[in-house]
């Protein structure tokens, strides 16, 4: 049963008279005694829906939805994501549904900080461009719309923390596993425009950013996230200030109605709900921004080593990765031919290959790699395998970057499991 | 007629799933199973699908770790004792956090510690 049906169906049940709905969905009639008979087709319905026979049905109660109907956890216009944390949400995307070249919004994973902003509502939106400029701008959405060239473009956004989940011993904060990047065609204008028509001062060397996300605690004015790029990465012309996402509106926990591109870079540097960019001579030092936040140590460390917090480096462009996207892991083949599909992306870089291997590395075959449809879009490859016999195999995929970067085959342990650019590796079954 | 959709209520509310509200609404909607009281009926530990097994402690980490986020960032968690204490402090100072009295501190951080220790399985969907 698909995740839109299921919503569908606890809708019914909270809208409609709940003997009502009972009888739309299952034709099932209440008798007094508040059991509800399923007879011939409705029991027929329930049976084929929970997928087996159901010995008690004569028990279940009016208004009754079984459990194995209730359905993974859901998110209002998300399709198939993984729910991480419901309190701040975070959600993200099984590999085998992120194969679109393009993610579709329903499949864009879900990265919050704090509790989102009471409205998404374009209207009225402001942004505030201050700081270090000549002339501080106060912009809505229809401003920045009407005085600078609107652009679409595929970028890639993936956060730092994607692969967490697979640090051993265990790195503090969500376990992430592959789902924490996307690609998805935004909107918008570039960053680099706005900040040039506010006139970017000479000591400029860095952007702060601001949202209307609040923080967790509830403590009014605390912001959950704030950070910045240094003026040289802010000024890169793909970075956007985007309004829509796949040509519609930005889903409200993408960062609607606005929010900042910054592809390449981990995605804390894309502020959702983005109400301020200002300029400054030092270093940002907002939320998120200082300690041990989005920062790794400054020299190789052990697993599970303790490093202090002046030992830390801001982390800059994301590491070269790729990901397969088809088939899910776990797929078996009758005939020993698997055709592989997947993306790869590099931070500032583009890819120069993938490979593929079915033999754990001993062996590499070289991917068909497609171009990106702009900077910072993800790129697509694909591959046909032929397994030798029956059995159990993986298939790996090594990207390496335009800079001559691969994949590394194990992780580089840091203390806030962030940066896991390991190599992906699906399981495949010839029978 | 009135009684009968009294009873009717209570029913939907037990047995459909429970909606989880966030600050700014329902965006999540799980399939975690009520527990209910009829006989007929097997109580659901719902702490522990998430990862936190009955034991001495759990009230103490359920009351003080779920003011601000979800218990289910508590549940990927696996650290040391230290570290558990440390990410305490650092709740404190930087996050907004109340002080924990002393007695609850150390139930909570034993239970942590035992639990959600470096060697902990991530539950994984």
């Amino acid at each position: 049963m698909s995740d839109k049906d299921t919503q569908g169906l606890f809708e019914l049940y909270e809208k409609e008279d709940v003997e009502r709905a009972d009888e739309l969905v299952f034709g099932r009639v209440a008798n007094q005694d508040r059991r509800g008979f399923l007879r011939g087709a409705g029991l027929t319905t329930m049976t084929a829906l929970v997928g087996a026979t159901i010995p008690f049905a004569a028990n279940i109660p009016s208004g009754f939805i079984p459990v194995a109907l209730a359905g993974e956890d859901t998110i209002t216009g998300k399709d198939g994501l993984t729910l991480l944390n419901d309190r701040p949400l975070n959600a993200e995307t099984p590999p085998h549904l992120l194969n679109d070249e393009i993610t579709p919004i329903g499949r864009h994973f879900i990265r919050n900080n704090g509790n989102p902003p009471e409205s998404f509502s374009p209207d009225g939106w402001m942004l505030t461009i201050d700081g270090l400029v000549d002339k501080p701008l106060k912009l809505s959405i229809a401003d920045l719309k009407k005085n600078f060239e609107v652009v679409t473009e595929a970028l890639t956004i993936e956060c730092g923390g994607n692969g967490r989940a697979f640090f051993d011993p265990p790195a503090k904060g969500n376990q992430w596993t592959y789902g924490a990047v996307a690609c998805s065609n935004w909107t918008g204008v570039r960053l680099a425009d706005v900040l040039k028509a506010a006139g970017i001062k000479d000591n400029v060397i860095y952007t702060a950013h601001e949202g209307a996300d609040t923080h967790l605690s509830g403590k009014p004015g605390k912001l959950p996230l704030s950070r910045g790029v240094p003026i040289e990465k802010a000024l890169n012309p793909h970075n956007l200030i985007a309004f829509e996402q796949n040509g519609e509106a930005i889903h409200p926990m993408n960062g609607a109605p606005l929010r900042l591109v910054v592809p390449g870079w981990p995605g804390s540097c894309s502020q959702k709900w983005l109400t301020r960019v200002y300029l400054r001579d030092v270093v940002h030092d907002g939320a998120k921004m200082t300690g041990k936040a989005y920062r790794t140590p400054n020299r190789p460390v052990e697993p599970g080593e303790k490093v202090e917090n002046k030992d830390f480096e801001i982390i800059h462009a994301m590491p070269v990765k790729s990901l397969i996207t088809s088939p899910q892991t776990g797929a078996t083949t009758s005939n020993g031919v698997v055709e592989i599909n997947g993306h790869a992306w590099s931070g500032d870089d583009a890819i120069a290959a993938v490979d593929i291997s079915i033999d754990f590395g001993a062996t590499w075959m070289k991917a068909n790699l497609g171009a990106a449809v702009n900077p910072y879009a993800w790129q697509n490859f694909n591959a046909k395998v032929t397994l030798p016999k029956k059995g159990y195999y993986e298939v790996w995929a090594r990207a390496t970057s335009t800079k001559g970067v691969s994949q590394p085959h194990a992780i580089a342990w840091n203390p806030k499991g962030y940066l896991n650019n390991s190599m992906h590796r699906i399981a495949i079954r010839s029978v | 007629m009135v009684l009968l959709k009294f009873q009717s209520k209570i029913l939907r509310v037990l047995f459909v799933g429970l909606i989880i509200t966030g600050a700014a609404g329902s965006y999540v909607t799980s399939s975690l199973a009520t527990s209910d009281t009829t006989s007929s009926e097997v109580e659901i530990d719902e702490l522990a699908q998430l990862g936190l097994p009955l034991d001495g402690g759990r009230e103490e980490v359920e009351i003080y770790c779920s003011a601000c986020h979800s218990l289910r960032l508590v549940a990927q968690q696996g650290m040391t004792k230290d570290d558990w204490d440390e990410l305490f402090d650092w709740m404190i100072e930087e996050q907004e956090m109340e002080e924990i009295p002393a007695d609850d501190r150390k139930l909570a951080l034993d239970y942590l510690a035992k639990h959600l220790g470096i060697d902990r399985k991530l539950k994984k969907n």
